[in-house]
């Protein structure tokens, strides 16, 4: 019995070493990121039945658990990714809005000074003064296009970057789970699974999250499945598959996302799809601001170009001279179909060119061929614009699309992105002051070199009716782009404020079931330390007593 | 509720991060004095903005072509002027003429004609600042009149006088200036019909004047030859003020219009100038308020993280 009595305060102090260990390996863990805390479950030993009663045999460290709630895990793991995703989205938007808008730097304050130049040409068509200014001011005006368009262009390539460096991420996130999996899973219960495991898998499933959503399926061997938006799977078990970010089928200049499947086949993500996580925010990004304004920059580009063109030709220089154009060719400026990655026939020759500058939209057209006929529709509406015969050509919204030379096969299809690209190709044709045609004339013959009929009709092209089938001038159609932008990026920011304050409020109440805290642990310390003190004094005692038995002799 | 001791710190730290941020924001308004440092943060404003700012523009351009175009037609004025001195002051002697009237009284009118014919004549070929003939229509390179004189040379033959028009190299163009939207003025006029009147020989004032002067100098010139040079003078000088008058009249009238343009083009600018301002510049007594305000949260943000930060059960065991 003797012996028994010290196993009792023996129990007690493993019991109790038991939990100081845990306060240690909490307070160790107090600010690891996705750390749960951990609590020593005891429970009293089988009792003893002596002399007729039941007596207690100590006590015995049942199990270790980690304190965890699933729904306020998911919670927050979801407004992290929405936070994520907003984040970048409201970065990049943010960088757009300040380009376009700002005060110094923006189309508006380049186009004003151009026409100023013209004006002043007006005022004095003689004077090489004011013609070099406004040949100046041209090339300056088409420098501030090349310089927008080419600046929305390197933030297309940082997203593509972007999209790279996520998927190299989501693949190494990928892999750690399906070792953890392998670790924690086979043939183990959850019962005893292993807590610090178990926090390292939810955070790597955090972590994948803020790149890209995804979902979680609990599995009965205690592993996780991991699947995308469109319901194919990451992992299962230990097994995995590949992300890509490899080019848009339909626009080599854009990556999208693509999953490897083991068979090798490839699917293509639908960006729809992908709503959340910082993915999902470049994406919108990309698709609600980056390419919008790349194509309403590219439209003003080409507009102007096109129409000061046509005026410039019908004045005279002062040599006498019809004017040529003032700035680069607006058709060669145009971006021919694209053909999709998939097709498989022969390459037919586009010829794409302006029919009515003004009547140019800011719409993505697809061209499809179907063994007979050409047809294009227009993607903002769906709606079939034209089409075709092989050699023929179709006009619609302002372009004529000549189609000759080979034909495809059937099923082949090109996406038409007419003004994405002309934005970074505006330029000045005109090489000498002296070739402003701004005398007016007619049957060919100049009125004089005196004359300012043609630069008076070229300075009221700035407040002309030009665009968006003549309802904008150059200048409005700048501020409804700047504005939808500015839009966009001030709700972005909107969006970060309320998934900062959404996550930070889920965190806290996440915290307060799962976070350290350390005056608790400190009290814990306190209490075992007491404990310890009296389970080592009872053994104290108990050893007195059978000195005192054995005393007794 | 429990709470995490990380969570405990996050609180306070976050609030300090968040008045940081703020106060950097607000004073970099208030040192760009502007109310939106980035279109995104007011979109409207910022939109209506950039439409104020592109219509001041254009009102600037169309004040400064409407200084242009008035300074171009003083100029014309002016010349118009001279002109009109200079066929009275013609006329009146002309017709101060009687016949036997004495050769030296003849000599010294002759002067005057020939010198209003010289004054005339130079008017006509008038340059700007930068060489242009401004009386040449769209010619404006080229000398819209070279007649040579014949006086003081005797009189070449007996009227009607073929023999030496003043013809006119420039053409019968005009130019015309922006002064608003969709509205011009014309800045320069054609004096053709001043010099030439409707083409015949009769109405040559050039012509006319300088044979006048030559018809007076003359001193063998018949009374009836000298008459008759009076007469046609007298009467394409009385055309030719008549003409003038017409030219100076719509002169006025141009005059007139550049100068109610111009007070709505001032009104409109300043009004425009002062949305403008309303909309994009910083209110900044608000915003040194509301800064003191942001620096006495982060302060107290601050002491409250030093208070919080001590407070620890693990400082009180031994």
């Amino acid at each position: 019995m003797g012996m028994s009595v010290l196993g009792v305060s023996l129990s007690s102090l493993n019991a109790t070493l038991a939990g100081i260990r845990t306060t240690q390996h909490n307070i160790a863990n107090a600010s690891t990121e996705g750390y749960h805390r951990q609590e020593v479950r005891l429970s009293s030993t089988t009792p003893e039945f002596l002399g007729g009663n039941w007596l207690g045999t100590g006590v015995e460290t049942d199990n270790v658990v980690r304190m965890y709630s699933s729904f306020l895990d998911n919670e927050l793991r979801t407004y992290q990714g929405q936070l994520s995703g907003s984040e970048a989205y409201a970065f990049y938007a943010g960088q757009v809005d300040s380009l376009l808008g700002d005060a110094d730097s923006n189309l508006d304050t380049a186009l004003q000074r151009f026409f100023t130049g013209v004006n002043e040409v007006a005022n004095n068509p003689t004077s090489t003064a004011a013609r070099e200014q406004m040949l100046t001011q041209g090339k300056n005006l088409a420098g501030r296009m090349q310089l927008l368009g080419g600046r929305l262009e390197t933030l297309n390539t940082y997203v593509n970057q972007e999209l790279d460096t996520a998927a190299s991420q989501i693949n190494a996130y990928v892999q750690r789970i399906a070792n953890l999996n392998a670790a924690i899973g086979f043939g183990g219960s959850l019962a005893q699974a292993p807590n610090d495991l178990l926090d390292q898998r939810d955070q790597l499933v955090s972590d994948l999250n803020e790149l890209v959503n995804v979902s979680q399926v609990q599995q009965s061997d205690g592993s996780i499945a991991v699947f995308m938006s469109n319901g194919q799977p990451l992992v299962v078990g230990s097994t995995t598959q590949e992300l890509l970010s490899i080019n848009d089928p339909e626009d080599v200049s854009r990556k999208i996302l693509a999953l490897k499947t083991s068979s090798g086949s490839v699917i293509y993500m639908n960006n729809a799809q992908i709503s959340d996580g910082r993915v999902g925010g470049l994406l919108a990004f990309r698709d609600d601001v980056l390419l919008p304004s790349l194509k309403d920059l590219g439209r003003i580009a080409i507009t102007l170009s096109d129409q000061f063109n046509a005026q410039h030709a019908q004045g005279f220089d002062l040599a006498g001279a019809a004017g040529g154009n003032f700035f680069g060719s607006a058709d060669a400026m145009l971006r021919a179909p694209m053909a999709n990655a998939a097709n498989s026939g022969s390459v037919p020759t586009f010829g794409l060119s302006l029919t009515n500058a003004a009547n140019l939209t800011s719409s993505d057209y697809q061209l499809d061929f179907d063994g007979t006929n050409y047809t294009l529709v227009r993607l903002s509406d769906n709606t079939t614009v034209g089409s075709a015969l092989p050699g023929g050509s179709i006009s619609a919204d302002g372009l004529t699309l000549a189609i000759s030379g080979s034909v495809p096969a059937a099923g082949d299809k090109w996406l038409l992105r007419p003004t994405s690209f002309a934005a970074a190709d505006m330029s000045v044709a005109l090489t000498s002051a002296s070739q402003i045609a701004a005398a007016g004339g007619s049957l060919g013959v100049s009125n004089g070199i005196g004359d300012n009929a043609n630069a008076l009709a070229l300075a009221a092209l700035q407040t002309t009716l030009t665009l968006s089938g003549a309802t904008a001038t150059y200048s409005t159609g700048y501020n409804q782009l700047v504005t939808r932008n500015a839009i966009l990026a001030g709700s972005a920011d909107t969006d970060v404020a309320t998934y900062t304050n959404l996550s930070t409020i889920t965190r806290e109440s996440q915290q307060s079931v799962s976070g350290v805290n350390l005056d608790e642990e400190a009290a814990k310390l306190i209490q075992y330390q007491q404990a310890y003190q009296a389970a080592a004094r009872a053994m104290q005692i108990s050893s007195s007593l059978l000195d005192e038995i054995l005393s007794i002799q | 509720m429990r709470i995490s001791t990380s969570s405990f710190f996050n609180a306070t730290l976050s609030g300090i991060q968040d008045q940081q941020s703020q106060i950097a924001r607000l004073s970099q308004k208030v040192a760009e004095n502007k109310s939106y440092l980035a279109p995104k943060e007011a979109p409207i404003s910022a939109s209506r903005a950039l439409e104020l700012s592109n219509s001041l523009a254009l009102r600037e351009q169309y004040a400064a072509n409407q200084d242009k175009a008035e300074l171009a037609l003083k100029y014309e004025n002016t010349l118009l002027e001279r002109m009109y001195t200079a066929l009275g002051d013609a006329s009146a002697g002309l017709d101060s003429i009687v016949p036997g009237q004495d050769q030296s009284l003849r000599d010294q009118m002759a002067i005057r004609v020939s010198s209003v014919y010289n004054l005339l004549k130079d008017v006509g070929n008038s340059r700007d600042s930068q060489g242009n003939y401004i009386f040449a229509g769209h010619e404006s390179a080229t000398k819209p009149y070279s007649h040579t004189a014949t006086y003081p040379s005797a009189l070449p033959g007996t009227p009607p006088f073929a023999s030496n028009p003043a013809g006119y190299a420039g053409d019968t163009g005009t130019r015309s200036m922006a002064v608003e939207n969709g509205r011009q003025v014309q800045t320069s006029d054609d004096l053709s019909p001043l010099f030439l009147g409707d083409g015949s020989d009769a109405q040559d004032l050039l012509q006319a004047l300088d044979y006048a002067a030559a018809a007076l100098n003359d001193d063998t010139a018949s009374e009836a030859t000298l008459q008759s040079a009076l007469d046609t003078a007298s009467a394409a000088l009385d055309r030719a003020l008549d003409v003038l008058q017409g030219l100076q009249t719509r002169v006025a009238g141009r005059f007139i219009e550049i100068g109610d343009l111009r007070t709505t083009t001032t009104q409109l600018k300043t009004a425009e100038q002062n949305a403008l301002a309303d909309l994009s510049e910083l209110d900044t007594t608000a915003a040194i308020i509301e800064l003191q305000q942001r620096q006495t949260n982060l302060e107290a943000s601050q002491q409250t993280f030093a208070l919080v930060s001590s407070l620890s059960l693990f400082s009180y065991l031994g």
